[in-house]
């Protein structure tokens, strides 16, 4: 009876790492298939993605940006003198000849104003600091318009092509 | 003793009786064998799994290198120094016919086929589908949608195929550089050719291979030397712009060129044969040998310099008159008519007082210096398609020889041997050959040294003086400290001088304080224009091409321009000493 016992013990044991490695077998074959799939998807998404930027890059090729400029945009390189090496060199063009000595002598920077700023007048524009007298004052800004216009048409800018003198 | 059962008890009888001893090594023998046996099953064991080991982690490959490999397009890209895409490979859509097992009437298959594909005709198709050939190609590179139409006819003899097809989306930029592929997928021409191996090869074609070439640079070379071309009617430009410390090709330009995409055709729609060759596929920067003139005055002077036979640039030298040698006659353009100083020579561009200098150096020395400028060899870089320098054998390079090549005649070298000899001159005096691959710092080539330091500061301020105050003054892009030297020279055609063609062109660098890129652009056969007031000399027709490309470029290669740095000239020139072309 003990040795039945024993060879039952030794059956069930058996048939549990078999079915345990079978389990694991099968769960390790259909981790492997997904991997698979995932691979299938990437390869397909990288194809795929090769395939747009194709078209994305022959419609921003040099050539097109070429013709674009040619035709609509018409800008020119810039000149040595217009690019500036830093914002000091920017805010020296805001003082003029008749600002490089002050009446009083006192060395006075040029006084600067934000480009786009709240137009006046407009509900709840809160009011602007006043420069100093006789300081003189880069402004650029939205026109002022009648508060009974939609402030989505207030803001609109319109920019037109910079006319060039010369070849491009 | 008992009997053993089953055994004949007379056999048993008659066999030695087994010594005690003897059983006893029997048996110890045996649970040798099997120690060893058990002992056997782990070492197997292990060895598997060490083999497992070896297999999955040491050779294994990580998801992402699968994916890399499998998703690697059938040939590699190719991008510029900024990885833009230059050339890339994609699955395209073809239609293919076997002829013998179409199901539908041919002729009206062929009309429905025409209506979807308007670039063929109802005939040409008729043709492919009445063909005898087992397989024939009916388009290649269709849209996804025409692909549709023509899946939906239904016909079991037409196929949809995707077929891996050259995409170059800037069209005919950097054209002859870049090269075409064949149908089969090999290189032809260009940087495909040269690195055919490297973009087929099946790891190697996952990573893009990156070229030094900077697409702004070269489109604003392109467009500027196209137009260029246009206004003076001329029969082809070229152009190349060069790092001078590392030797990067960043823009090689020739006119005319062609559409990668359809090598078969030429500019003009028409299809392209050898027999109708318009110039198109002939890249003139490397190919193209020209007797670049002037410019190769400053290879003369340089060359003296750091020879020894001329120590001072204050010397003085005879240009009152002609210089009469060996039945040649060698005169100056623009003729001073007194003698003349190495600076005033150089932006006078005095061939009399150049072949003076060249005859003080002598023949050895100038053979040596152009020998290690790389003149008397094909130039130094990938592409395969290179033309010989032509110049006279050593038993001919007398002095009539000395003195022409001194200012560039009667040797012919490529645009890019001059663009590499400029870099040379102003780099300090270090040649790099020229390369079509990024580089840096670290991975740039040592190079050789040709000319020493002082020499390059020298050649440096001459070069800035032929801008300021001599024949290249209209390419003085202000701010970016330009120098350069202009060059004119009689054509060679088929071995022989073209009268009344010129080639023209201008060899550049900037800025000249700090130098970092050399600048060639050349014309070939200017006739003259409005806004060159109908000359066709360098200083006139190249030179304003070139103010505008390095006010193109600069910006874009971080090249800031400052008004207020400059090269000393003080002391070149005597005062007020000006040069009208």
């Amino acid at each position: 009876m003990r040795q039945y016992l024993s060879a039952l013990a030794w059956i069930a044991a058996t048939t549990a790492v078999v079915a345990g490695a079978q389990i694991i077998t099968t769960k390790a074959a259909a981790e492997r298939r997904a991997v698979t799939r995932l691979n299938i998807e990437l390869v397909e998404n990288t194809v795929r993605i090769r395939e747009l930027e194709a078209e994305l890059r022959t419609r921003t090729g040099m050539p097109e940006l070429q013709r674009w400029n040619d035709t609509v945009f018409q800008l020119s390189a810039p000149q040595g003198a217009q690019i500036l090496r830093s914002p000091v060199q920017l805010a020296s063009f805001a003082a003029g000849p008749e600002d490089a000595a002050p009446a009083d002598g006192a060395a006075q920077g040029p006084s600067l104003q934000y480009a786009i700023t709240p137009p006046t007048g407009l509900p709840g524009a809160a009011p602007q600091p006043q420069p100093p007298a006789g300081a003189r004052v880069i402004k650029a800004g939205f026109p002022a318009v009648a508060p009974s216009q939609p402030a989505a048409e207030a803001a609109r800018v319109t920019t037109a092509p910079t006319p060039q003198g010369g070849r491009r | 003793m008992a009997s053993i059962p089953g055994l004949d008890p007379n056999l048993a009888a008659t066999a030695p009786a087994a010594v005690a001893g003897e059983r006893v090594t029997a048996r110890a023998q045996a649970r040798q064998r099997l120690a060893f046996l058990i002992m056997l099953f782990p070492v197997l064991a292990l060895f598997v799994l060490g083999r497992l080991i070896d297999l999955a982690v040491l050779q294994g490959q990580t998801a992402g290198e699968i994916v890399a490999v499998t998703a690697a397009p059938p040939r590699g890209d190719i991008v510029d120094r900024n990885g833009i895409e230059l050339a890339r490979t994609f699955e395209a859509y073809a239609i293919t016919v076997m002829p013998a097992r179409l199901t539908s009437d041919p002729e009206l298959l062929a009309g429905k086929l025409a209506e979807i594909l308007p670039e063929q005709s109802r005939d040409e198709i008729l043709e492919v589908l009445t063909s005898r050939q087992k397989l024939r190609y009916l388009a290649h590179r269709v849209l996804p949608s025409q692909a549709q139409r023509i899946n939906n006819l239904g016909d079991p003899a037409i196929e949809v195929a995707r077929e891996a097809q050259r995409l170059y989306p800037n069209y005919n930029l950097a054209a002859q550089m870049l090269g075409y592929t064949n149908e089969q997928g090999h290189g032809l021409i260009g940087v495909e050719r040269a690195f055919d191996a490297r973009l087929a090869d099946p790891v190697a074609r996952a990573v893009p291979l990156a070229l030094s070439l900077d697409v702004r640079v070269q489109q604003a070379m392109q467009n500027e030397l196209a137009a260029l071309v246009t206004d003076q009617n001329a029969k082809g430009a070229a152009g190349v712009v060069l790092d001078v410390a590392t030797g990067e090709v960043l823009a090689m330009v020739s006119l005319p060129d062609f559409n990668p995409n359809v090598p078969g055709q030429r500019a003009d729609g028409t299809a392209y044969s050898k027999e109708n060759d318009d110039g198109s596929r002939f890249n003139r920067v490397t190919l193209g040998g020209y007797e670049l003139g002037s410019t190769f005055k400053a290879f003369t002077i340089a060359s003296a310099l750091e020879s020894g036979s001329l120590t001072n640039l204050q010397k003085r030298y005879d240009a009152t008159q002609p210089l009469h040698v060996a039945g040649f006659r060698i005169k100056d353009d623009h003729a001073k008519n007194r003698w003349l100083t190495v600076p005033e020579i150089f932006i006078h561009s005095s061939n009399i007082g150049t072949a003076r200098i060249a005859i003080e150096m002598g023949r050895t020395r100038q053979r040596e210096f152009l020998d290690k400028l790389g003149f008397l060899k094909p130039v130094e870089i990938e592409v395969k398609e290179k033309a010989r320098p032509q110049f006279p054998p050593l038993s001919n390079w007398g002095q009539s020889a000395t003195m022409t090549i001194s200012y560039g005649h009667g040797l012919s070298v490529t645009p890019l041997h001059l663009a590499a000899g400029y870099a040379t001159l102003v780099n300090g005096g270090i040649y790099r050959p020229p390369t079509l691959l990024r580089r840096d710092a670290v991975t740039a080539a040592p190079g050789r040294r040709v000319f020493s330091e002082k020499t390059s500061a020298d050649i440096r301020r001459l070069l800035r003086l032929v801008v300021t105050s001599g024949t290249g003054r209209q390419a003085d892009a202000p701010g970016y400290r330009v120098g350069g030297k202009t060059g004119t020279a009689e054509k060679i055609e088929h071995g022989r001088y073209v009268h009344g063609q010129n080639v023209v062109n201008f060899a550049a660098a900037f800025p000249m304080d700090a130098p970092r890129y050399v600048l060639v652009a050349m014309i070939d056969d200017p006739r003259g224009s409005k806004a060159s007031a109908g000359f066709r000399t360098a200083g006139t027709v190249v030179a304003p091409a070139v103010r505008r490309i390095i006010e193109r470029i600069a910006p874009a290669l971080n090249v800031v321009p400052d008004g207020s740095r400059d090269l000393d000239l003080t002391g070149l020139l005597p005062a007020k000493d000006e040069v009208k072309e």
